[in-house]
């Protein structure tokens, strides 16, 4: 059972809230999506998905509906919340920086 | 958190907790759904219909792991985080059983007696038990304020055209009356009961429903006399007649007259707020038979001696139906200019008008609060002190905590949650304590004959007290030591181990709870020094008569009917069986003993020779009628003049003793006797005063010096100076009077000095009251000082080894160390005289001979506080003193 450890801590929650900015979808599409866009770089198991998921949840950050899909299906379909837009801002605000001082480290001329 | 935030998530978090089986459900459609999905694009890959959907599963790492993992995110934080506070804030308080006690101990003390006070006060201002009480008003006679009860007439005109309210009833205040049950008057006199006479409305204006049989109508109200029933009250009922239903219908006997019984009052009718209990109501057309000889109060306008209760009309508002008040007492004095003098109606919620009868209660109160809220107060004070202490033991615990990424926040949350637990479980001792203190406080009633109803009882206003008190404490003391402790320097903590001076700001709060209960300990001090000292100047009073060796019994000839002629002969009778037994000095006669409260009347004095002016304006005087030799059997002295004799009792020609402040008012620096004086009316003939005596007390103890004059007339009502204690005469006055009718009772029988309970309950109670606790406040403060004060000293042992090592001599360092306490001291003990001087002026008016800023009071009180904070400073300090150095220097 893979773990999310292969993320930096806090990065998938970033991710997911992210794809759901962009429209709300069902925890199926979210797998996939995940898949999709980072290729294999980002091993996000489905095991771990959910999880995240219900704790972001939990959080208020988004929520979730049951709604009938376009194949005449019942699906929980998860939305950001004004919240969880203003969390997401905050984390990718962490994120850029957090990043670049990394990068500048890293980028340090060895002596 | 954000406020927003918590409206999002409060009824997820509630739905995870409480719609458990519907969100897992969700769950298990969630994931399905899921699986078919992976599984049918697994099959669109190419993959059987059964590999597809292995492989899903295998990608979901488990279908029951998977759940159980969103069921965890799913969890309730706080409410796990608060459990687990909980329970380790009670594994930390098990770990200290000494600070877990002390700091229960003193919660419990003062969370308690705050509970008492409250109880009371709860039952003081509880509504009235019957619908909507909040539309029950008081009306009383009297301009600007003045509370007075209102005559017949008056009520009567009143009630015709008032408009305000929907009901207008009124009752008298309770008078005594003999109790009998028909076709067993051989029995002895019947029992004494308190009987109020009420109009036929009284019962359907409160509301009240009868628990059994009915209450007056109202057409029972019209006739004078020519409807004889009563009700009872709900304890005559269950006392006297076992709550047999079949009272109803019994005719019984009342002051010798024959009344049926209709129904039975509720139970907590009795305790409905009007704090005096009654035993039976009696219609008021029906005054005259219940009450022998009072039936022309029924016709005069002068006879104010009814309460007066309405209910608003639907719609009326308080201040409308005061508008309306205002009018209407306009057109009744004009109507009558005489009797309605000055005539003023004040409309009260029914709330308001409890206080006109409880004069200085409320203001008592909130002093009594004020105090027992500085009990709680240096309560607090104490337990924060332990919890600094605790918490500079505890910096290792927190400080790794906090390194192993415990969040401030969080910690501060389970100090406060430690705290927190420790006044609730003080609260609920509390309570115990409150039941005790408040049965305790309830014995100080005044020695009055009626019984005071009280209905002292927890309800939930007493349990929302105690939680709100007992929360509010346990946050008060905890939150600034939680606070303090957490704003550690981890590395600084970790390395130094338990030794450091803690930071400035820790000092500081400290010395604050020093200053502090300096302060509040000396304020609750001088307010019980200025209590217990006014109660001793209260015995010194000059009461203007010896009290001791003086015994007071009566016999009511008027509840048995007796004709004045009757009773006229019997009193002289009475009065010379007693006056020739054995060991008595002297017997005399009043019908009321100085000091009751009360007073026989007031009038108008007319003096011979003075410009006429009309009776309003007249000067009023109380006066009393008493028996012969009344003056030597009270052991008043004489100034001039003589005691009354036989001969002025029952002759016709009327002389009077009055008192010095009278002959001073009226005949400044003249020889008063042999002046003549009349009484409320100029038809009367002139009363010759024979007699003057000092100024002594009359009404009660705190009165300015009054006016006071002393009629003759004849009594059953003995005053007896007997050799030795008076207790011994009792039986033998009993005897004498059974001899003389055995249907007469002795009743209110006491000796002087019991009958001056009732004069001296007021300083008596609040002396023993604030006495009480001011010493528990005084002695708790000195227990958090000396804990304070030692663990200051302790502190400083390392310093004060070095200081020895330097060559510092004992002295040099006991003054080094006590210098920063005395320093403490002397600014509490500063403010706490000018919070004293502030509130002087407040309890001064509950004081006898001394003002509120009585200087020896002051000086006392802070000389004790001063000698305590020393003690508790000098003993730690000297023990600081005999350290060993090379244990003091190893300290690190």
């Amino acid at each position: 059972m893979s773990k999310p450890s292969d993320l930096v801590q806090g990065t998938l929650d970033m991710l997911l809230l992210k794809f759901l900015a962009l429209e709300p979808m069902n925890g199926f599409a979210v797998s996939q999506r995940l898949k999709q866009v980072s290729g294999d770089v980002l091993q996000v198991s489905d095991g771990s998905l959910y999880p995240a998921l219900h704790k972001l949840e939990q959080e208020g950050w988004i929520t979730a509906e049951w709604k009938t899909s376009e194949y005449g299906r019942r699906a929980k379909y998860y939305s950001l919340t004004r919240l969880g837009r203003r969390q997401l801002e905050k984390e990718a605000d962490n994120w850029g920086r957090l990043s670049s001082a990394i990068s500048r480290v890293i980028k340090l001329k060895e002596a | 958190m954000r406020p927003e935030h918590w409206l999002f998530t409060i009824p997820l978090r509630l739905r995870s907790l409480f719609r458990w089986a519907q969100a897992d459900q969700e769950l298990n459609d969630e994931l399905r759904d899921h699986l078919e999905r992976k599984t049918e694009e697994y099959v669109a890959q190419g993959m059987t219909q059964e590999e597809g959907h292995r492989r899903a599963r295998l990608d979901l790492g488990g279908i029951e792991q998977t759940k159980e993992k969103c069921r965890d995110a799913r969890r309730v934080n706080w409410i796990q985080d608060f459990v687990q506070d909980l329970r380790f804030g009670l594994r930390m308080l098990r770990k200290s059983p000494g600070f877990a006690g002390v700091a229960l101990l003193t919660l419990s003390l003062g969370i308690g007696f705050n509970t008492a006070i409250f109880t009371l006060f709860n039952a003081l201002t509880r509504p009235l038990n019957v619908p909507e009480p909040d539309r029950v008003v008081r009306i009383f006679s009297g301009r600007l304020g003045a509370a007075y009860e209102m005559s017949y007439p008056n009520y009567v005109d009143l009630r015709r055209s008032a408009q305000s309210f929907s009901e207008l009833a009124v009752y008298s205040f309770p008078q005594p009356m003999s109790f009998g049950l028909v076709g067993r008057e051989s029995t002895a006199a019947g029992a004494r009961v308190w009987g109020t006479v009420a109009s036929g409305n009284y019962f359907t204006t409160l509301g009240v429903t009868p628990a059994v049989g009915r209450t007056f109508a109202p057409d029972e109200d019209q006739i004078p006399g020519s409807l004889p029933v009563i009700v009872i009250s709900h304890r005559l009922w269950t006392e006297k007649f076992n709550g047999d239903p079949r009272v109803i219908g019994l005719t019984v006997k009342l002051n010798g007259y024959p009344f049926q019984v209709i129904g039975v009052a509720p139970d907590r009718m009795l305790r409905a707020g009007l704090l005096l209990s009654n035993d039976l109501w009696v219609p008021m057309m029906m005054e005259g038979e219940a009450m022998p000889g009072q039936s022309f109060k029924l016709t005069s306008r002068n006879e104010t001696f009814l309460n007066v209760i309405g209910r608003l009309r639907p719609g009326v508002t308080l201040s409308q139906a005061r508008a309306e008040a205002t009018t209407l007492a306009n057109r009744m004095e004009r109507e009558y200019p005489k009797e309605n003098h000055q005539f003023g109606l004040s409309v009260l919620t029914e709330r308001e008008g409890r206080t006109p009868f409880l004069p200085g209660v409320e203001q008592f109160g909130w002093i009594l609060f004020a105090l027992v809220g500085l009990v709680l107060l240096i309560a607090c004070a104490n337990v924060a002190g332990l919890m600094l202490v605790r918490a500079l033991a505890r910096r290792k615990e927190l400080g790794i905590r906090m390194s192993l990424g415990a969040g401030r926040w969080r910690l501060v949350r389970q100090l406060i949650t430690e705290g927190v637990i420790v006044s609730l479980c003080g609260g609920l001792l509390g309570l115990g304590v409150a039941a005790l203190a408040t049965d305790t406080l309830l014995k100080f009633t005044p020695p009055l004959p009626l019984e005071i109803s009280l209905d002292a009882s927890l309800d939930h206003r007493v349990l929302l007290f105690t939680l709100g008190a007992s929360l509010a404490t346990g946050l008060l003391f905890s939150m600034l030591p939680a606070f303090r402790s957490t704003k550690v320097d981890l590395t600084g903590t970790l390395k130094a181990g338990d030794v450091g001076f803690g930071g400035r700001s820790r000092l500081l709060a400290r010395d604050a709870l020093v200053v502090g209960q300096i302060a509040v300990s000396l304020l609750l001090l001088i307010m019980a020094g200025l209590f217990v000292r006014s109660l001793g100047k209260a015995q010194q009073i000059n009461l203007g008569f010896d009290p001791t060796n003086r015994l007071l019994a009566s016999a009511d000839t008027f509840l048995a009917r007796y004709s004045d002629e009757q009773s006229r002969e019997f009193d002289k009778r009475l009065l010379e069986e007693v006056r020739s037994m054995p060991g008595v000095i002297d017997v005399s006669s009043t019908a009321f003993a100085p000091l009751s409260g009360g007073y026989l009347g007031d009038g108008h004095v007319y003096i011979e020779g003075e410009t006429p002016v009309p009776d309003y304006e007249r000067p009023k005087v109380y006066y009393d009628r008493v028996g012969a030799s009344f003056f030597r059997t009270m052991g008043t002295p004489l100034q001039a003049g003589r005691d009354f004799t036989e001969n002025d009792v029952y002759s016709s020609t009327p002389v009077a003793v009055v008192n010095q402040m009278f002959a001073d008012s009226f005949w400044p620096g003249q020889n008063p006797i042999g002046k003549h004086i009349k009484l409320n009316s100029t038809d009367t003939p002139w009363i010759e005063v024979v007699g003057l005596v000092p100024t002594g007390k009359y009404l009660s103890l705190g009165e300015s010096p009054q006016r006071h004059l002393f009629l003759t007339d004849h009594s059953s009502g003995l005053i007896i100076h007997t050799s030795g204690d008076p207790h011994q005469y009792i039986q033998s006055i009993r005897s004498v009077v059974q001899r003389l009718d055995p249907n007469l009772a002795v009743a209110n029988v006491e000796t002087m000095n019991e009958h001056l309970g009732f004069a001296f309950y007021p300083a008596r109670m609040s002396a023993s009251l604030l006495g009480l606790f001011s010493m528990l406040g005084l002695s708790l403060a000195t227990l958090g000082l000396y804990g304070l004060l030692a663990f200051v000293v302790r502190r400083r042992t390392h310093e004060v080894g070095i200081r020895i090592a330097l060559g510092a001599s004992k002295g040099d360092v006991l003054s080094v160390v006590m210098g920063q306490g005395l320093l403490l001291v002397a600014l509490g003990m500063a403010l706490g005289l000018g919070a004293a001087y502030a509130a002087s002026h407040v309890v001064g008016s509950f004081l006898y001979g001394i003002g509120g800023r009585d200087f020896f009071t002051f000086a006392e009180a802070s000389l004790l506080l001063a000698a305590v904070a020393l003690l508790a400073m000098y003993v730690p300090a000297r023990r600081a003193t005999r350290v060993d150095l090379m244990v003091a220097l190893r300290y690190e």
